[in-house]
């Protein structure tokens, strides 16, 4: 007779999550194998580049397994694993490059707003929009979606007005919306060049790291 | 349709399937929803355009050697922990673009650089050495098996049965045990070692996979004769057992159907 275990959705599945807390590296092992994937896409959206991506994944887990310890609330692991890889991410960019936000220049109301439901993404498209956007505002854009944090809460991590987290918010999400949108399903557009400029000509962006079916981008426009 | 900057602003601020409306500082948005019809679009649209962005962002393939990179860096790391200096996690609210705060970090960061080039030397080395039969703790097999999940694409690398065969070092269980025929085959890495996946799918119902693990690895508790279940989140369930080298594992989405359904226990003489 098989042996059936149930558990509610959302209930826990590895041993940190039924033990309410983490210990020691069989804990981490079960960390690393359920949130691994989740970690990579965040790194890889964040880095926009395959290899950094993969760095700052082994360089995050690494962090955890130092302060596993910290890891109390069991459900939180996903979160507190995000976190962590946002604090290397930080870590880097400061060590890397400094950026000036305040010379960024998204025009909110050349933004344009989608008409029409969108089903799908280009993938590459969408890689090479999100490398469009400066750090800070890609950043921000990624906390919302992959943290899923609300913007009091992207306030409060990164330690910057809320003001300037639905600022930045919606630059980067009219920016998405602009590139990512069929030009018949957008509304008042404006050429893309112009906003793509806009982007370029205020942003220091980093990085040199291309896949093969990576487009060059405002990445590597310095 | 004119939106002013302020409202735009809240409505992006607006997460998709939150609450967020309801927020007393998105009241303004709110009222206006319930006033004007252009607006209420507007939002409907952005929460569209948002679930669609959220699910691209989540879409992209990780590399199949990473899960096992990363198990050989956290076991290597175990290893000479009490030699591990102790490196300050910032708390999650450090500000974003702040100026760096000097020699600490830079040395703090030098440290954990080491530290992260030691254990992925270890972790390479690790590589190169025929890997050691491990035991694999139930937990941890089911946490994996809801990755290969997610993972295994819609239609990306399948192979029509009985056209193109499936290889010969992963048959299928008999028809005394798994309750249905698969339609098509295709091959998929797991840490444990290199699986084959059939899918069982009867047309008009959700998912129905096997996964056909061939691996050295002892998966503790896993019976060699019927089957181990559990019940997932997201209505999800898997029945998995072993035979020597092989370890199977039925996952099923039970909406209108459920592993029972598939699976049947052979009686113990």
């Amino acid at each position: 007779m098989a042996q059936r275990s149930a558990s509610s959705p959302g209930a826990a599945d590895t041993p940190v999550q039924q033990a309410g807390g983490a210990s020691g590296a069989g804990d981490l092992a079960a960390l690393v194998v359920a949130h691994h994937a989740a970690l990579y896409r965040y790194a890889f959206r964040l880095c926009g580049c395959a290899a950094e991506a993969d760095d700052l994944t082994q360089q995050a887990f690494l962090v955890a397994q130092q302060k596993l310890h910290q890891l109390r609330e069991a459900e939180r692991a996903g979160a507190w694993l995000y976190a962590v890889l946002r604090s290397c991410f930080l870590k880097s960019l400061r060590k890397q490059r400094p950026v000036n936000a305040a010379t960024v220049n998204l025009e909110m109301e050349e933004v344009a707003e989608p008409t029409a439901a969108v089903e799908e993404f280009d993938r590459e498209r969408l890689a090479a929009a999100l490398n469009e956007l400066p750090d800070e505002f890609r950043l921000v854009v990624l906390m919302f979606y992959f943290e899923e944090l609300s913007y009091h809460e992207i306030a409060a991590q990164l330690e910057i007005p809320i003001g300037t987290v639905m600022s930045r918010l919606s630059r980067a999400k009219g920016h998405l919306r602009q590139r990512l949108t069929p030009p018949a399903a957008v509304g008042s557009a404006v050429p893309r060049s112009a906003l793509i400029g806009n982007v370029l000509n205020g942003t220091a962006l980093n990085g040199n790291c291309h896949t093969p079916d990576q487009p060059t981008t405002a990445r590597s426009a310095k | 349709m004119s939106l002013t900057q302020q409202l735009r602003e809240q409505i992006d601020a607006c997460r998709p399937g939150g609450e967020d409306l309801h927020l007393p500082e998105l009241a303004e948005l709110a009222q206006a929803v319930e006033q004007d019809r252009a607006v209420a679009a507007a939002l409907d649209r952005a929460r569209h355009f948002d679930l669609a962005l959220a699910n691209a962002l989540h879409d992209q393939p990780v590399p199949s050697d990473l899960l096992e990179r990363l198990l050989a860096q956290t076991r290597n790391a175990e290893a000479p922990a009490a030699d591990v200096p102790t490196v300050e996690l910032p708390p999650p609210a450090a500000s974003s673009f702040r100026k760096t705060s000097g020699n600490t970090s830079r040395r703090r960061m030098l440290v954990l650089s080491s530290a992260a080039a030691v254990a992925a030397a270890l972790a390479g080395l690790g590589l190169f050495l025929p890997r050691a039969a491990r035991d694999v703790p139930r937990d941890e097999l089911v946490a994996a098996v809801q990755e290969w999940m997610n993972e295994v694409p819609a239609v990306e690398g399948w192979q029509a049965l009985p056209a193109q065969a499936a290889p010969a070092g992963y048959p299928r269980p008999s028809s005394a045990i798994l309750r249905a025929v698969p339609h098509r085959w295709r091959y998929h890495e797991t840490p444990y070692g290199q699986a084959v996946v059939f899918d069982y799918t009867p047309s008009g119902r959700q998912r129905v996979l096997l996964f056909v693990v061939r691996s050295p690895d002892r998966f503790l508790g896993i019976p060699p004769v019927n089957h181990w279940s559990k019940t997932l989140s997201g209505n999800r369930a898997l029945g998995a057992w072993q035979k020597g080298r092989l370890l199977y594992v039925l996952t099923v989405v039970e909406d209108n159907q459920r592993l029972d359904d598939y699976l049947l226990d052979v009686p113990v003489t």
